[in-house]
């Protein structure tokens, strides 16, 4: 007993660790795309599909990574029950406890393989969900085996568990009832177990109808056997993350095949006494572990760019402006261009992205996810907007967000802070509301109703002050078709206002990247204006030469730090040597040279594609 | 003094052990519900929300529930008949924040003897451990009834994306709510479906019609227990039905065909503009499936068709719009000129015996007023035809100057133009879609006036002259149901019952074949 609990422990020890200590952003993202309201109403709202019950309970754990120990904890908490109910359940060896692990493990992989799966997911409380149903269904499995084998109990045991299961556990529901009709073969005489047999599959196969028919109405009739299963789903179906669905199935499937109850029974307490004996039980279960531990190492998803997406984005969300660039500064491959945004958007936070924007690594590497969407919306789309100022395409992308996936803290904490900053009072009450309803968001909601009606308090705050300073687009009828950066880059370099600097230099880092130099000179001069007599930033140099060099101008008199020229002419004598070459031999070969100019970025880093 | 019955139905969640505990908690909280002894007397009138201070209710309205509106520690409000009514004064009632649904029966009897009068609401608000008691406010009981149904579509204010839509029948006589149709049943992944202009035959459940777009779409189509799947799109005609105008009694429905399209502004307030580039009117007969142009100037952009209640009248609005630039798309041109696009309103006479129309007759000219009236209803004595107005365009949802107007259709020929604005109805925010109940005395209307974005359903009252009383908020069995809920209520329409058909049997329908129109000419 104290062995299987040490071998447990010690594995909850190291996943926990791991967890808190390699992907705390990653709980940190979970939690703030859960919504969990402690309303009756939200309760109901749970309750209209099969599986709803598992959905409010999922939601109600997850919410508490905003803690991410206490939310490991519970975590553990609930798989150390697992492993527990499932040895008691089917009367496992002691020395067979590691065999425990392979559920925990498979139910760990559908948690941290998930990757982008996190933004796109639409079952709530998935981070708990599985591993609630799959408790659930090994307590019923429990309380099954318990049931004396006289009276048909077990056969009216399977009946209920199906109409009860399935409305509250969905397909947990009835793979426990699937189970018992399989199991029913060990633990019961032929005749009966050939009744339940048959009942559990009539039950499998026709209660979810009866209840599409009498009862559901949100489901369609090809989803009303998966209830409660992520759907891996964008516009194809991506089977290899139900594999864990599947190995959890086969693992109960094999636990119930193998059920011996006079063998079991008897082997249930035995623990081998021999030196002999005991490295040979200790053999197979290290072996064991070390492969559950490889396999969960293996598909543990390591992706670097997604981590410091999440790191930058969790940054931001405190204004944390140097944590970006503490971020940005490990960045080893080519970089998505969420994090080449959220890169330069830290930059001009901190006043340094004219001099110091190309000093990092350009790109637009394809999310490492198998999915080919546009990623940028759901990655940056929404923190891109309002931080850029365009408030009402926040609004809007919150909006589109929230009825696909359903209503989830950070769309609401969003369209509250655009609606503060557009003294829209009432729906930002509204929104606040809502999150008073939550345990984690109550403090936010609070401190954030001390800016209803006071602008002033707004314009001091670090998180939204800088936003006031970018609203000042001219109003147009658009749309930005899923294109966030070059939307956002076309607002603000086609921008007339120069009545703020800082939008203004906003504007002049647009009119570089949308490389039109008459937008450019235009930007260029309202700059000059707004700042007489100040040192020009080395890439506005560098683009007004460019530009001035392309068009002819004269420009003897403009005081051009001297590199600034004799990089460019560098620049332009190395780059005549690949005329008609490709793009991409080309910027490998020009890279290490002149990477850090924006020279190379006009003439190498064009067109490049938007994922 | 006795204490609130409380209604547990509503609170009672089958398998739900922390509802229960919610519940028996609420129970012994609201058992003890009495009017305070000591309390501070204040000069003002409570902040109440939803308002009902001083609203016309009809006398089988469901109970209104409120709660103060701002940071108390308890509430009790006393209903109870004001002093000089004629009928005999049943026992106040009593209730309380959060526990606030009154009885059902205790309210139908309070209502039923304060009816042609007004009943007194006394609000005491609980803070720091002192009651205070404010200025007791009073809610008028129309003998008038209301029509026990009514339907919406609840959707989120969202822009371009629609995961589950639903369309949903409310008792008006209680709290009860239930699903006509849910999109989900027929949405299949990325293939979803959209739902639309829910419209019945005089208020009649069991005629009704609704659009379903993309994945298995079709008009469908409930006609005294067939239910039919019709594909309404054909070459001879611009678009599918759109916006549906029953006729009172023909198997006939007029519809607009409208080719929308939407844009999005960068930061003015109305946030996004949804505009038609080209429509039409077409008619369509149930019983031949067939369909003909009644309308198709492109210089006109006709929508939003309305039956006067004799059936011998069509009214509808449209804009005119020439085109000035061949170069470009004439969607491009739309979006350019949009805020060029004002609708009249017109009518056409009809004969029911030949299905004949008439030329069509100016009705209000909103252009002269720099204006744009969309969604005439006629009332059902036929006197009054109530409007929206905006600045520009049809879709004034989204136009935060929305307001409703109306017009007597009795007036002088010199007046006829002479709309009024309904200052009792409308607020600084969006009203928009409105319908009569069968009886007259009844409207239900949309208005953002909450916060400006979500739409709720108001229902005023209407006297034979046109007079509206002060609009009062759909009664919920919790007052903060609708600060909870992310969704709008979309075009609610009276019903005289509820519809019977199951969603499962409308996704039966929706996933067959449909019937296909054919196209029998231009009227």
């Amino acid at each position: 007993m104290l062995k299987s609990f040490l071998t447990w422990l010690l594995a909850l020890i190291l996943i926990a660790a791991t967890l808190l200590l390699f992907e705390s952003d990653f709980l940190w993202k979970t939690q703030e795309l859960n919504l969990f309201l402690t309303t009756p109403d939200f309760f109901s709202q749970q309750m209209v599909v099969s599986g709803g019950l598992l959905t409010y309970l999922g939601t109600f754990f997850t919410q508490f990574l905003a803690i991410p120990w206490l939310g490991v904890l519970m975590l553990c908490g609930w798989w150390y029950l697992l492993m527990w109910l499932t040895r008691r359940t089917f009367r496992i060896p002691h020395r067979w406890s590691v065999l425990m692990l392979i559920p925990v493990a498979l139910i760990l992989i559908t948690i941290v393989d998930m990757g982008y799966w996190v933004y796109l997911l639409k079952l709530r409380g998935h981070f708990f969900v599985t591993t609630l149903g799959v408790t659930s269904v090994v307590a019923l499995l429990w309380a099954f085996r318990s049931l004396p084998s006289r009276w048909g109990l077990r056969s009216v045991f399977i009946v209920l568990t199906c109409i009860s299961g399935y409305p509250l556990l969905g397909i947990y529901g009835l793979a426990a009832t699937l189970l018992m009709g399989i199991w029913t073969w060990r633990l019961t005489k032929k005749g009966e177990s050939a009744v339940n047999f048959l009942l559990a599959l009539g039950a499998v196969a026709a209660v979810p109808l009866l209840y599409y028919r009498f009862v559901y109405h949100e489901t369609n009739l090809i989803n009303i056997y998966w209830t409660e299963l992520p759907l891996f789903r964008v516009m194809d179906e991506y089977h290899a993350y139900y594999i864990p669905y599947y190995l959890l199935l086969l693992f109960f499937v094999a636990m119930t095949v193998c059920y011996r109850p006079t063998v079991v029974a008897k082997s249930f307490t035995d623990s081998p006494s021999s030196k002999f004996a005991r490295i040979r039980a200790f053999a197979p279960q290290t072996l064991l572990f070390l492969l559950i531990a490889y396999g969960v190492f293996h598909f543990w998803y390591k992706d670097e760019n997604f981590h410091h997406e999440l790191k930058m984005q969790r940054c931001i969300d405190r204004a944390d402006w140097s944590g970006v660039m503490d971020e940005a500064a490990r960045q080893q491959d080519e970089p998505t261009r969420a994090i080449v945004m959220m890169r330069n958007l830290a930059l001009s936070r901190l006043g340094k992205q004219g001099s110091l924007m190309y000093q990092y690594r350009n790109g637009s590497k394809h999310a490492a996810a198998p999915f080919n969407i546009s990623m940028m919306q759901v990655i940056g789309g929404t923190l891109m907007y309002y931080q850029y100022g365009l408030l009402n395409y926040c609004n809007r992308m919150c909006m589109e967000m929230g009825v696909e996936f359903d209503w989830r803290p950070e769309y609401l904490k969003y369209m509250a802070k655009c609606a503060i900053l557009e003294g829209d009072w009432p729906v930002a009450r509204k929104y606040l509301g809502i999150l008073h309803h939550t345990l984690f968001f109550n403090d936010w909601a609070q401190q954030m109703e001390a800016f209803i009606g006071h602008p002033e308090a707004v314009a001091n705050d670090p998180g939204m002050g800088p936003i006031t300073h970018m609203l000042h687009y001219q109003n147009r009828l658009t749309s930005d078709q899923g294109l966030i950066e070059e939307f956002i880059m076309r607002q603000l370099a086609y921008s007339t206002d120069a009545s703020d600097p800082y939008f203004q230099e906003q504007a002049l880092l647009a009119s570089l990247w949308v490389k039109d130099p008459k937008v450019f000179w235009v930007q260029f001069a309202d700059y000059l204006n707004l700042h007489p007599g100040a040192d020009i930033p080395i890439h506005y140099q560098e683009a007004a030469y460019l530009f001035g060099n392309l068009e002819g101008r004269n420009l003897s008199n403009v005081p051009f730090d001297q590199r600034v020229r004799d990089t460019f002419a560098s620049f332009m004598g190395v780059a005549s040597k690949y005329e008609d070459q490709d793009v991409e031999p080309v910027r490998e070969a020009l890279y290490p040279l002149f990477g850090t100019t924006y020279y190379f970025d006009f003439y190498l880093m064009s067109n490049l594609p938007a994922y | 003094m006795r204490s609130i019955k409380l209604n547990l139905i509503g609170f009672i969640r089958p398998m739900s052990f922390i509802s229960l505990m919610g519940c028996l908690w609420l129970i012994t909280a609201c058992t003890r519900v009495s009017i305070p002894t000591e309390y501070t007397q204040v000069d003002s009138l409570p902040k109440i929300y939803p308002d009902y201070v001083d609203v016309t209710i009809p006398v089988n309205i469901a109970p209104l529930t409120f709660m103060i509106d701002a940071p108390v520690d308890a509430m009790v409000a006393n209903y109870t008949m004001l002093a000089g009514s004629p009928s005999k004064a049943p026992s106040p009632m009593l209730t309380t924040s959060p526990c606030e649904a009154p009885s059902l029966s205790e309210w139908r009897q309070l209502l039923t003897a304060t009816q042609g009068s007004d009943l007194l609401v006394e609000v005491f608000a609980q803070r720091g451990g002192k009651w205070i008691r404010y200025q007791p406010f009073t809610i008028h009981v129309s003998p008038d009834s209301i029509d026990p149904y009514i339907s919406y579509r609840l959707i989120s204010p969202s822009f371009v994306a629609y995961e589950v839509l639903t369309i949903n029948q409310r008792c008006l006589e209680n709290y009860d709510e239930s699903v006509i149709y849910d999109n989900t049943l027929c949405s299949e992944n990325s293939q979803g479906q959209c739902i639309n202009c829910h419209n019945y035959q005089q208020y009649n459940p069991g005629r009704m019609q609704f659009h379903a777009r993309q994945k298995d779409g079709g008009t469908v189509i409930v006609y005294d227990g067939q239910i039919k799947k019709v594909n309404m799109r054909n070459d001879s005609i611009l678009s599918a039905g759109v916006y549906p105008a029953w006729h009172p009694w023909l198997p006939f429905i007029v519809y607009s065909t409208d080719k929308t399209t939407q844009s999005f502004h960068t930061t003015d307030p109305n946030k996004i503009e949804v505009y038609d580039s080209e429509s039409d009117l077409i008619t369509y007969n149930l019983e031949t499936d067939e369909v003909c142009n009644l309308e198709n100037d492109t210089t006109e952009y006709e929508v939003f068709p309305c039956w006067a209640p004799d059936g011998k009248t069509l009214y509808y609005c449209s804009a005119h719009l020439d085109r000035q630039d061949s170069t470009i798309s004439k969607e491009l041109e739309t979006l350019r000129r949009v805020q060029e696009l004002k609708y009249n309103i017109y009518r056409k006479s009809f004969n029911p015996e030949t299905f004949a129309f008439g030329p069509r007759e100016l009705v209000f000219d909103a252009a002269a007023l720099d204006k744009s009236a969309v969604l005439p209803r006629v009332s059902p004595d036929g006197r009054f035809l109530l409007f929206t107005i905006g600045t520009f365009g049809y879709f004034h949802i989204w136009h935060h100057d929305a307001d409703l107007w109306m017009l007597d259709l009795t007036a002088s020929a010199s007046s006829v133009s002479s709309g009024e604005p309904m200052k009792a109805l409308n607020s600084p925010d969006t009203e928009s879609y409105h319908s009569w109940s069968s009886n007259g005395r009844w409207v239900i209307f949309s208005s953002r006036r909450d916060d400006g974005s979500f739409t709720r359903p108001f229902i005023a009252h209407i006297d034979e002259e046109g007079n509206a009383s002060r609009p009062f908020e759909l009664p919920m069995s919790r007052p903060d149901a609708h600060r909870l809920s992310m969704k709008s209520y979309n075009v609610p329409e009276f019903m005289r019952g509820p519809v019977t058909i199951t969603p499962q049997t409308f996704a039966d329908i929706l996933k067959g074949d449909p019937v296909n129109v054919r196209y029998a000419g231009h009227k």
